[in-house]
């Protein structure tokens, strides 16, 4: 289980200097969404991180961090134990485990492929057992 | 036998399939030898699939890595590129290879650690061929926007995505233009927050138009449907601008809808 205590010591958190360079790049923060610099004191002050769901996990908040903190890992991590998972996400979590892809060509898509000399794939039977397998160790399920 | 391996994803394969069609007709004008990889399954791509269990990307990622064998994968989407290449990083260590040992036994695989590398660094790996294979310059002015993902992995590895893109796009014939850095497509927070979604897409094609752009070139399909099927924005793919100017003749006026 993901803890703060976890967070802080693995991200190492506690080199935060506070100078909000992650919050200044960020495309979510400066359209109202999440805001990252916030978001690491919040795990420092052992409190809810809010709107994690809006982070973008687009990585400009580390690659500016003069302290080399990873916060996308650290919105990843959050989100890895996080309750309130959209839909979006659960979806494309079924159908990963069912389909072994999270999109697979249908109708249209199949004719298109066709018509531009395109191979149209399917998933063997043995790749959706190894990729269940994998899944199911960690937590999936139907 | 090749020393590279395609790696398509999900989304190329089978809801922009002409991308992928526009990759493989580069592929084989410059003569690139790279086997397509088989038995795949999603990446688990790193903004949902990856946020609901890092065991499980790092079991399927590991996975992947175990099929290709050592040899470089090459990725189409840059979803993949980040998914992929932090999985190599952490095989490289003893605890990552002891971890993904632990899942790859109970289905009968061995651990391999591959490279990583996006499309783009292969084209700009071949850019003298390119500019050698120019048969239809690219009369566009085109915003340069590699899509964030494929900006983080290059910069991992000392490379600008940017600086790659324009180049490349440069030997196409068209004329590179720069938006505003630290853009975003808005894909990520889609159907969890459209407001801030559409509100992220709208400054990106902003600072495009900005420009004074007649579209935009990305290298990311996520980026490609926002702009594309989302704003209704002129959208090209970086495979098919190249493809185009070395004389791949698919009407892709057929598949975007972006004006």
């Amino acid at each position: 289980m993901i803890s703060n205590t976890y967070l802080i010591k693995e991200l190492g958190l506690e080199r935060c200097i506070g100078c909000g360079n992650c919050t200044s790049v960020c495309p979510s923060a400066r359209n109202g969404g999440i805001v990252p610099h916030e978001a690491v004191q919040a795990v420092l002050d052992g409190v809810d991180v809010k709107d994690i769901w809006k982070c973008l996990i687009c990585h400009r908040c580390s690659a500016v961090c003069p302290v080399e903190i990873n916060v996308t890992q650290m919105m990843t991590s959050l989100r890895s134990v996080s309750e309130n998972v959209p839909d979006r996400f659960k979806k494309t979590g079924q159908q990963m485990f069912k389909g072994g892809k999270i999109f697979i060509p249908i109708g249209r898509m199949e004719s298109v492929r066709k018509e531009l000399g395109l191979s149209v794939e399917v998933i063997e039977e043995r790749t959706l057992n190894e990729s269940k397998i994998i899944l199911k160790r960690a937590g999936f399920n139907e | 036998m090749s020393d590279l391996v395609l790696y398509p994803g999900c989304v190329i394969p089978a809801r922009l399939p002409f991308i992928e069609s526009a990759v493989r007709f580069i592929i084989d004008k410059l003569n690139i030898r790279m086997d397509d990889m088989q038995d795949t399954t999603c990446c688990m791509e790193p903004v949902g699939l990856r946020s609901l269990s890092e065991d499980g990307w790092f079991g399927v990622a590991s996975r992947l890595h175990s099929i290709a064998d050592g040899k470089d994968i090459v990725t189409l989407c840059d979803g993949c590129s980040v998914s992929l290449s932090e999985c190599s990083q952490r095989l490289k260590d003893q605890k990552g290879k002891d971890e993904a040992k632990d899942v790859l036994e109970k289905i009968d695989r061995q651990v391999a650690v591959s490279e990583v590398k996006g499309f783009i660094e292969i084209l700009y790996e071949n850019l003298e061929s390119i500019k050698k294979n120019v048969v239809k310059k690219q009369d566009l002015k085109l915003a340069v926007f590699p899509g964030c993902h494929c900006e983080a992995v290059c910069s991992k590895k000392g490379l600008s995505a940017n600086s790659m893109m324009f180049e490349i796009v440069k030997a196409t014939g068209a004329m590179p233009k720069y938006p505003r850095a630290n853009l975003c497509c808005g894909g990520s927070v889609s159907m969890i927050d459209d407001t801030l979604s559409k509100a992220i897409l709208g400054e990106s094609v902003n600072s495009f138009k900005a420009t004074g752009a007649d579209g935009v070139v990305t290298s990311c399909p996520f980026c490609f449907m926002q702009f594309d099927m989302v704003a209704r924005y002129r959208t090209y793919h970086i495979a098919e601008i190249v493809a185009m100017a070395m004389g791949w003749e698919i009407d892709i006026t057929k598949f975007h809808r972006g004006q």
